[in-house]
């Protein structure tokens, strides 16, 4: 075994290199931890002959050097070390790299580059890094595990679109996601719905298994991915799967099933009472059942997951398969995802410079979905907000549901309403890296993502609100190509000064068909599925793409001090002609002090490690007008009247001016290690100014049109972001781990035209200068001196008064509301509004222990938003409507008849502060290590995810948003399905 | 060896030079592609009238229902609600008004751009003339509906923003002057032409001439009028058409399906000495009974089922009704003081049993005082409200028959009209500077 190893890669490193190994004698050594555990397959390198082999199970190896050499160890999550041979014994102890400054990162470097070298921050996550949490996709597995990045689940549907905003939203119109990357393809990550389902969208990386990732690397900001551009200006996240490695075939199986369950369900009209008129006229209670209608609507669901995968390989080849199926329940009943995936990477060497790799991962999914939030037709999740439940919701003898409102009944919804969406996903590619001469590396990557979706709304004959039901059928196709050509060349101008010049260009192809077709008028048989009759239908089409080339020149001196200058040209067809092709510069550089002499001899002792660095860059938005392609045309759309073609004007106005939006970003920050690397800081400060924001402009009807899309706007993000690691104990048996992290970022709009647009959650969240995106702005409380001001039953009312103008930092002028009352201290005049809150929050922060004792692990993560504001329309419902807590506190006499119901215009009262900690983990796993030629390892796993929430929230979980992926209206509840509670036990095998 | 290498990274530059950077759009053309073509206008006039017959008349059909008590309300939405109130607590920022002002301004939009490169296209003379003329016709009519529910309008709309906002008189003047010049250019091939583009049934010469009496009769041209009138020939019908899928009657969208929130009133929502004839034929062709009422907070009003051109999704709605044609003419006399002429032409409507679209009164001569104005204006009224039930005329005549009535400016639930003109929409008072002061009721 070992000597195949070293044999393969001396092969290996004498082919690529061209060089001749000197023969010399075998000298032995051990490679050990910190405390004394032996590390097993770390590198050792004789740096001199280039020689190289792995140390074994018992942290062993043997390596041909001669007196002098110098040998390098290195092992992932550990400081590389070099000693020179002396003797015929060398052995390592290693230290923990809390910053994994040696490790090799691949993302946003013109090739192969350690983090050590880069100006930018880089946050690098290993798959045991995530956790062991049951979670519904890679996204959801990240929370609070990146500093600097906000990822919030927008709904407990178990497929649910993720946002997630690195140092903050850039951009109003597109989207603020990251750009995502799989083993270097970019895939499609756009939040998808097949079905017109609201805003609610499905996550496209719930597609991929967790169970294939090797590790995933974050990129966060403009300033760093020269090699991506500005398709990359919201960061960039790029997920590794498991490769091959040579040897027997090694086959894991793992196994798991969870338990989903509502962590808390709302405070509902319990009183059992209502209102009726007496003779006079006047309201009284009488006795009335109140029905808890949540408890049908909710259910506890199962699911559960299995994942088989083989790797192995030779010197040339190595292949690494999987094939895994998951069936998750939500927690809304009747409502699920299955899922089917099958993965493949094959590595192939062809010749001594030239090898390919190529890999296919195909998913098959379907879910079965109820409406919730805005997506308005057969909404259990609305309806029961606006429910009477003085009604029981069941059907009767008959099967006839029950009137209980002015929407449909809750009962009916989930027991009758059909919808699926399915997606077919296959994303391939094929890689090429050539060395054609020493130092010039070359690599071409042809990728390729596919996507057939389909879907289906069904609305049977006989439904209460709609009789003679409706059949909606959706069928999809996206798919993006994405070819990229990377070059480096690298040399030594002297012994210190080392040279890497890269230079690339890409280009991606998307498109997009899609078509639906419909009926509003059924057979009332319902085993008929097909659309028959009246169908009317709809055709849409859309074509990108993106190109852009580039040249990187990276300068290192003594391997400590690194300068990298690039520019790129970017462009995107969704833009102006003469404006969508935009040159971008970055500067970056690092400066590992710690490395000099004179930092080893004095803080050396205090700081092991300190480096510090700033990076530059601009970048384009180049995604901004991706769903609205075609907005530099003035377009009339087809239709036909009379049996004749028919062309009508789009509501929206041609604008052949339009340029990406351009971000420019500095950030620097230190990276350091104390007390004997046992404590390591990442901090980073950051500053974003993103200008030319495109926003879709209002016009005066006049025009003959509504809106134009126009470069209007201006934003700025300011944050900090902290990453931190202790090894507080770490021995043979026992090891105690804690990882933290934690971000504030600012945002603050600095100009919209007029000073103030509106951005969606039924116009309440807006974009207004000098304040964060996305703040809500309403009907507030008519106060004086602090207090509120009741009317003559004691009932708090509205504010009203006049507007004032006032100017903001861009010379717009905004109206501000100022109160007025009348001579009985009463409100008078026009009906106000004002800022209510602020969806962005202060600050995120997690905190993971991890405690190992012999074979188990358990881990604690805790993970906090706070100092965020929530519209909670759930809330405000309650207020008025007969289901509601609100007015069944009314009925209860606690407050009089109207209190609350008079109050539901008052948007004020139903802002509330979401801040929230969450516990995302609570693991325990045992690894029982068996020497059996058969059973290499077994691994047992008892989790949970969202097991706790502390938060003053009203409503079911602050963390969601009715407008799903929306980037301007965040915090946003309404109808909204909470993210579940979940338990998971597992078993991984290793064979 | 070197060439190997060289061949393989010149494969890769092939690879990528083939990248596509231009895309049109396939989903819809483009504005240079309407107007430069025949197929491109011909398309817009089609396009023009197909949104106007299944968008626009909605608005205007509904939202001036409601001031006017056409409608009765059974929600508290804020769109239907906030009208029904009228007064100063319609804002500009109701929704329904924005919707009347928003998509005339559309369609008036494409009529003005047909108008403008018409000539420049290459189109043989009777088409060309026909759809000049239909294009005219167009402005006109969108201009008159603007003008029926707002004080001052832009007669032409404009790009940068800022159109400029005329005068009722001025922008009533230039809808006759469109409609005279289009009757001029309108020969028999012309009108043939547009009569089989834009509908099944459509006589073109006669819906010239009965919007020219219209807007005369608006101006105040009362000769101009009748004469118009008079050449309206009274068996012919135009209608705006619905396939029921993919057009439907936008009437019966927002009154009849799905359990709507707006609904006829009893009566037309005629009340007191206005009310019709428990006989009248037309409540039997409007109306279907229902024992039902609005909510308290929009007045309660008695409600009814809708019938006439609008109970299934695939009725036509007429262009205009010969009914109104004879009272355009019986109002005309009147206010010439020709009250003998004015009593003939209401009994004419009034003992109507062979209309062409079935909208029959069946009832005896008037028996009011043929000698007083203000009764004969008032039996004008009502057989207007009763004759052109849900055609989006009830602001229009109220205001001009009932012009003493000022509304209040308080919520008012109850009288005939609560308002006089909407408020300008709030999208078009905070961008264009020419906005006029709203009006003050």
């Amino acid at each position: 075994m070992k000597t195949k190893f070293k044999m393969f890669y001396g092969l290996l490193f004498v082919l690529l290199f061209g060089q001749m190994t000197a023969q010399s004698s075998l000298i032995k050594g051990t490679v050990t931890d910190g405390s004394g555990e032996p590390l097993i397959g770390a590198t050792i390198k004789n740096l001199t002959n280039q020689d190289v082999t792995l140390t074994n199970i018992d942290g062993m190896f043997e390596i041909n050097a001669k007196n002098d050499d110098l040998i390098e160890c290195s092992y992932i999550g550990y400081k590389t070390a070099k000693k020179a041979v002396n003797g015929s014994l060398l052995d390592f102890i290693m230290t923990n790299d809390l910053l994994k400054l040696d490790a090799v990162v691949i993302t946003g470097a013109s090739g192969l580059t350690t983090k050590k070298q880069l100006g930018s921050t880089i946050n690098s996550v290993n798959a045991e890094d995530l956790g062991e949490a049951p979670s519904s996709s890679i996204t959801e597995a990240l929370q609070g595990r990146i500093s600097g990045a906000q990822i919030t689940r927008n709904s407990g549907s178990p497929s649910s679109s993720m946002s997630i905003r690195l140092r903050g939203p850039s951009t109003i119109l597109g989207s603020s996601d990251p750009l995502i990357m799989i083993d270097g393809v970019i895939v499609n990550g756009d939040a998808r719905s097949v079905v017109s389902l609201g805003s609610y969208s499905q996550n496209p990386l719930a597609d991929i298994d967790m169970n294939d990732i090797e590790k995933i690397e974050v990129l966060k900001g403009a300033a760093a991915a020269a090699l991506y551009g500005s398709l990359a200006s919201n960061g960039i996240i790029q997920i590794f799967t498991k490769k091959g490695k040579s040897g027997k075939p090694k086959i894991s199986i793992s196994s798991s099933i969870n338990f989903n369950s509502v962590l808390k369900l709302k405070p509902y009209n319990d009183v059992n009472k209502k209102w009726v008129k007496n003779d006079a006229g006047e309201y009284v209670t009488e006795n009335a059942e109140r029905y808890n209608y949540q408890d049908y609507i909710f259910d506890n669901s199962q699911g559960h997951e299995n994942h088989i995968s083989v790797n192995g390989g030779n010197d040339n080849t190595k292949y690494s398969v999987s094939g895994s199926i998951l069936n998750n329940g939500g927690i809304l009943r009747n409502t699920n995802f299955d899922r089917k995936t099958f993965r493949v990477r094959l590595d192939q060497i062809l010749t001594n410079w030239l090898s390919v790799s190529v890999g296919n991962y195909s998913s098959f999914n379907k879910s079965k979905e109820i409406p919730f939030a805005n997506a308005w037709t057969g909404n259990p999740m609305v309806a029961l907000l606006f429910a009477d439940n003085s009604v029981d919701g069941k059907p009767d003898k008959y099967g006839k549901y029950p009137n209980v409102g002015w929407m449909s009944n809750p009962y009916e919804d989930i027991d009758l309403i059909d919808i699926y969406q399915k997606n077919i996903r296959n994303i391939s590619d094929i890689q090429l890296k050539a060395t054609p001469i020493a130092g010039l590396n070359l690599k071409y990557t042809f990728g390729y993502d596919h996507t057939s979706s389909a879907g289906k709304f069904k609305i049977p004959f006989g439904f209460t609100r709609d009789s003679k039901g409706n059949l909606t059928k959706n069928r999809a196709e996206t798919n993006i190509l994405n070819s990229s050509f990377d070059g480096s060349y690298k040399f030594n101008v002297n012994p210190i000064i080392s040279s890497t010049t890269g230079f690339g260009y890409s280009y991606q192809n998307k498109d997009y068909e899609g078509i639906v077709l419909a009926n509003d008028k059924i057979p009332e048989f319902n085993n008929i599925d097909i659309i028959s009759g009246d169908a009317t239908g709809s055709n849409y089409l859309k074509e990108i793409s993106y190109w852009g080339g580039y040249v990187q020149q990276h300068f290192g001196y003594n391997n400590r001090l690194f300068l990298t200058l690039a520019g790129r040209v970017d462009g995107s067809s969704t833009f102006g002609k003469d404006q969508r092709q935009q040159f971008y510069p970055k500067v970056s550089m690092s400066y590992t002090l710690s490395d000099e002499d004179f930092w080893a001899n004095s803080l050396g002792n205090i700081f092991n490690t300190f480096k510090v660095r700033g990076a530059w860059g601009q970048a384009g938005n180049l995604t901004a007008l991706d769903r609205n392609p075609y907005g530099i045309y003035y377009n009339y759309g087809v239709g036909s009247y009379n049996g004749n073609t028919s062309y009508y004007p789009s509501t929206t106005s041609g604008n052949i001016d339009l340029r990406p939006e351009r971000q420019t970003e500095l950030e620097f920050g230190v990276d350091m290690s104390l007390l004997s690397n046992r404590l390591g800081f990442e901090i980073t400060y950051y500053s974003q100014n993103v200008e030319d924001l495109l926003l879709q402009r209002n016009l005066a009807p006049s025009t003959g049109y509504a809106t134009r899309l126009e470069n209007l706007g201006s934003l700025t993000n300011k944050g900090i972001e902290i990453g931190a690691n202790a090894f507080v104990v770490n021995t043979k048996d026992f090891k105690w781990n804690i990882k933290a992290t934690f971000s504030k970022n600012t945002n603050k709009v600095t100009h919209v035209e007029g000073g103030r647009i509106s951005l969606g959650g039924f116009g309440t969240s807006i974009a207004q200068t000098d304040e964060p995106l996305g703040v809500f702005y309403g009907f507030f409380f008519a106060r004086k001196d602090g207090k509120l001001v009741l009317d003559a039953n004691g009932i708090p009312q509205r504010a009203q008064g006049h507007y004032e103008m006032k100017k903001t930092s861009d010379g717009e002028t905004i109206t501000v509301a100022v109160q007025d009352f009348d001579d009985n201290g009463q409100p008078k005049g026009e009906k106000l509004k004002k800022i209510l809150g602020d969806p962005n929050p202060d600050f995120l922060a997690s905190f993971t222990n991890e405690f190992t004792y012999k074979g188990f692990t358990l881990r604690a993560h805790f993970d906090a938003v706070q100092g965020f504001d929530v519209m909670d329309w759930d809330k405000r419902i309650a207020l008025k409507y007969g289901g509601g807590y609100f007015y069944g506190r009314e009925l209860a006499g606690e407050k009089p008849k109207g209190y609350y119901s008079n109050q539901y215009y008052i948007y004020e009262g139903f802002v509330e502060d979401g801040s929230f900690i969450k516990l995302r983990e609570l693991s325990l796993s045992y690894d029982l290590k068996l020497n059996s030629p058969y059973v290499r390892s077994v691994r047992f796993i008892l989790s949970g995810s969202n097991l706790i929430n502390i938060s003053n929230y009203w409503g079911y979980d602050s963390e969601v948003n009715f407008e799903g992926a929306s980037n301007g209206a965040r915090g946003q509840d309404f109808g909204n399905i909470p993210i579940p509670k979940v338990y998971k036990v597992g078993v991984n095998f290793n064979f | 060896m070197k060439n190997i290498k060289l061949f393989i990274i010149l494969s890769f530059v092939l690879v990528l030079s083939s990248c596509e950077k231009d895309f049109t759009n396939k989903n819809q053309i483009t504005n240079d592609q309407v107007y430069s073509t025949e197929a491109g206008i011909v398309g817009a006039v089609v396009g023009m009238t197909n949104h106007f017959a299944t968008s626009s008349y909605g608005a205007i059909v509904e939202v001036p229902g409601i001031t006017t008590r056409e409608i009765g309300i059974t929600s508290t939405f804020a769109t239907p609600f906030e009208l029904a109130q009228g007064g100063t607590v319609l804002p500009n920022e109701n929704t329904g008004v924005a919707k009347i002002w928003s998509r005339l301004l559309r369609d008036k939009g494409v009529a003005e751009e047909i108008i403008a490169n018409i000539d420049n296209v290459n189109i043989e003379p009777a088409k060309k003339a026909g759809l000049k003329a239909y294009a005219k016709f167009f402005k006109a009519m969108t201009l008159g509906y603007l003008v029926q529910s707002f004080e001052k309008v832009p007669i032409d709309n404009s790009f940068d923003g800022n159109a400029v906002f005329s005068d009722r008189s001025d922008v009533l003047k230039e809808c006759v002057n469109l409609l005279n010049s289009a009757i001029n250019e309108t020969d028999a091939d012309a009108a043939s032409y547009i009569n089989s583009l834009v509908s099944t049934d459509f006589s073109f010469a006669d819906v010239l001439n009965a919007y020219a009496a219209r807007y005369n009769l608006m101006a105040g041209n009362y000769q101009a009028a009748i004469d118009a009138a008079d050449k309206v020939d009274l068996t012919a019908k135009s209608v705006w058409i619905y396939d029921g899928v993919n057009q439907k009657n936008p009437v019966y969208q927002f009154a009849v399906f799905d359990n709507p929130d707006t609904w006829p009133t009893d009566n037309f929502g005629l009340t007191g000495d206005l009310a019709p004839d428990p006989s009248d034929g037309r409540i039997a062709f409007y109306l279907s009974p229902l024992d039902s009422v609005g909510t308290d907070e929009t007045g309660a009003w008695p409600i009814e089922g809708l019938l006439g051109f609008f109970s299934s999704e695939s009725m036509s709605i007429p262009v205009y009704l010969p009914g109104e044609m004879t009272l355009i003419k019986a109002e005309s006399y009147a206010r010439l003081g020709k009250l003998a002429d004015a009593v003939d032409a209401i009994n004419t409507v009034r003992e109507k049993t062979d209309d062409v679209f079935g909208i029959n009164a069946s009832l005896d001569k008037w028996s009011g005082d043929s000698g007083d104005l203000k009764a004969i204006l008032d039996e004008i009224y009502m057989n207007r409200c009763a004759e052109l039930f849900f055609s989006g005329m009830r602001l229009e005549d109220s205001r001009r028959i009932h012009n003493e009535f000022v509304p209040s400016k308080e919520v008012d639930v109850k009288s005939e009209r609560n308002r006089n003109f909407y408020p300008y929409p709030y999208e078009e008072r905070i961008n264009n500077k020419n906005i006029p002061a709203d009006p003050a009721i």
